[in-house]
């Protein structure tokens, strides 16, 4: 992909302006998910994303390729969905606590995981699923660069510009959270069959 | 038995650890399935983490985008004869000199009419109705050019063909006059 961003960017900066519509149409669905994990709402993040779109156009003769485009646009996406944001009065503030979680690193594992649970079953699927879009909105980005845009955590520290302790601890927490989550959902599900089956 | 922390559960399978730890944790993992339950799990919510279907953006946003930062021109007379404005004044440069040719005598340096003259006249609007074909088709060449030329070229690519247009006929000009006046002195 960042050869193909290559050749377009090329393009667009020799003066095909309509070059830029492949690169919109590459890095849409991508940038899109990210904004729904910030903004929570499927309007507001199509209007973030065009702007940070147009944002990005105009700032293309100024991009030095020192990082990838998608780390570059990514940047962009989030700063527009951070500021529209800190618009709201809703805004979800996180605590410094944050850094507080890698101390929690040293935790043995538990034995709290069924030991039938069926690991490749479309059910834990589906239930993992649903528990990722719960994660709260402090870590839904941290872990959408991580998972979904496959990025590391130095790409990750150069979009949200947070300290690197701060994003290993927020990957740390989602991904513990959600294994959580996870753990507890399959425990209800099994409370119930087990009453049914008594009933 | 010590078990595997969190962290190292994570890293593993991430496959972020070092060789060492790696295999530290690979020779725990054979004899602990605690541990080994833990790392399938996490590899069963990293490998759904990463497939996780993405949220679609609407199928006008790319139109919409591209509204904004590439508008299609909108064509105008105004467009148009920007468009054309080789051929405009190719045509214009041609209609004027084979005006001023046929009128003014004088240019043939010849005060009366004779057969002799009727020769010559007709030699000069043959020599230049070749010659406007010629800038008429490089003309349209150009225009074309200069109509597929990007946005940020196009203001350059217009005045290259208006030198190229000026160039072309001035020598075109002094070819004919040259080739007149050896007519006339005949």
């Amino acid at each position: 992909m960042p050869d193909q961003d290559y050749a377009v960017i090329q393009r667009i900066l020799g003066g095909d302006k309509k070059a830029y519509a492949e690169l919109v149409d590459r890095h849409k669905d991508r940038a899109m998910t990210l904004a729904m994990k910030m903004l929570r709402n499927g309007e507001d993040a199509e209007e973030a994303l065009q702007d940070a779109f147009i944002r990005a156009f105009n700032a293309l003769p100024k991009f030095e390729w020192k990082s990838s485009f998608s780390t570059w646009f990514y940047r962009i996406v989030y700063n527009v969905c951070a500021s529209e944001l800190s618009k709201r009065s809703d805004v979800h503030h996180v605590s410094i606590q944050d850094d507080a979680d890698e101390a929690q690193t040293e935790r043995l594992v538990s034995s709290d995981i069924p030991p039938d649970l069926a690991l490749e079953s479309s059910e834990l699927n589906a239930i993992i699923l649903e528990e990722i879009e719960k994660l709260p909105p402090a870590y839904g980005p941290t872990f959408t660069l991580f998972f979904v845009q496959d990025m590391s955590y130095e790409e990750i520290v150069e979009v949200t510009s947070l300290p690197l302790g701060t994003v290993k601890a927020r990957l740390f927490r989602a991904r513990t959270l959600l294994r959580e989550a996870v753990l507890n959902r399959i425990g209800h599900i099994r409370e119930g069959e087990t009453e049914e089956k008594v009933a | 038995m010590t078990h595997l922390t969190t962290k190292q559960v994570l890293q593993f399978v991430d496959g972020t650890l070092d060789y060492a730890a790696q295999a530290q944790c690979t020779s725990h993992l054979a004899v602990c399935p605690q541990c080994r339950k833990e790392v399938d799990l996490q590899k069963a919510i990293a490998k759904v983490s990463r497939t996780q279907p993405l949220v679609r953006a609407s199928a006008t946003l790319v139109r919409q985008v591209m509204a904004r930062v590439a508008p299609n021109r909108q064509v105008t007379w105004k467009t148009k004869l920007v468009d054309n404005l080789g051929n405009v004044i190719a045509m214009t440069l041609v209609l004027a000199f084979m005006g001023y040719a046929i009128t003014s005598p004088s240019l043939f340096h010849v005060q009366q009419e004779t057969p002799q003259q009727s020769v010559i006249v007709k030699t000069v609007v043959d020599a230049y109705n070749s010659v406007a074909k010629s800038i008429s088709e490089r003309a349209n060449v150009a225009t074309q050019k200069v109509a597929l030329a990007p946005d940020s070229e196009r203001s350059k690519a217009l005045l290259l063909t208006l030198v190229s247009f000026l160039i072309l006929i001035s020598l075109d000009q002094f070819i004919l006059k040259k080739y007149v006046g050896l007519k006339t002195k005949h």
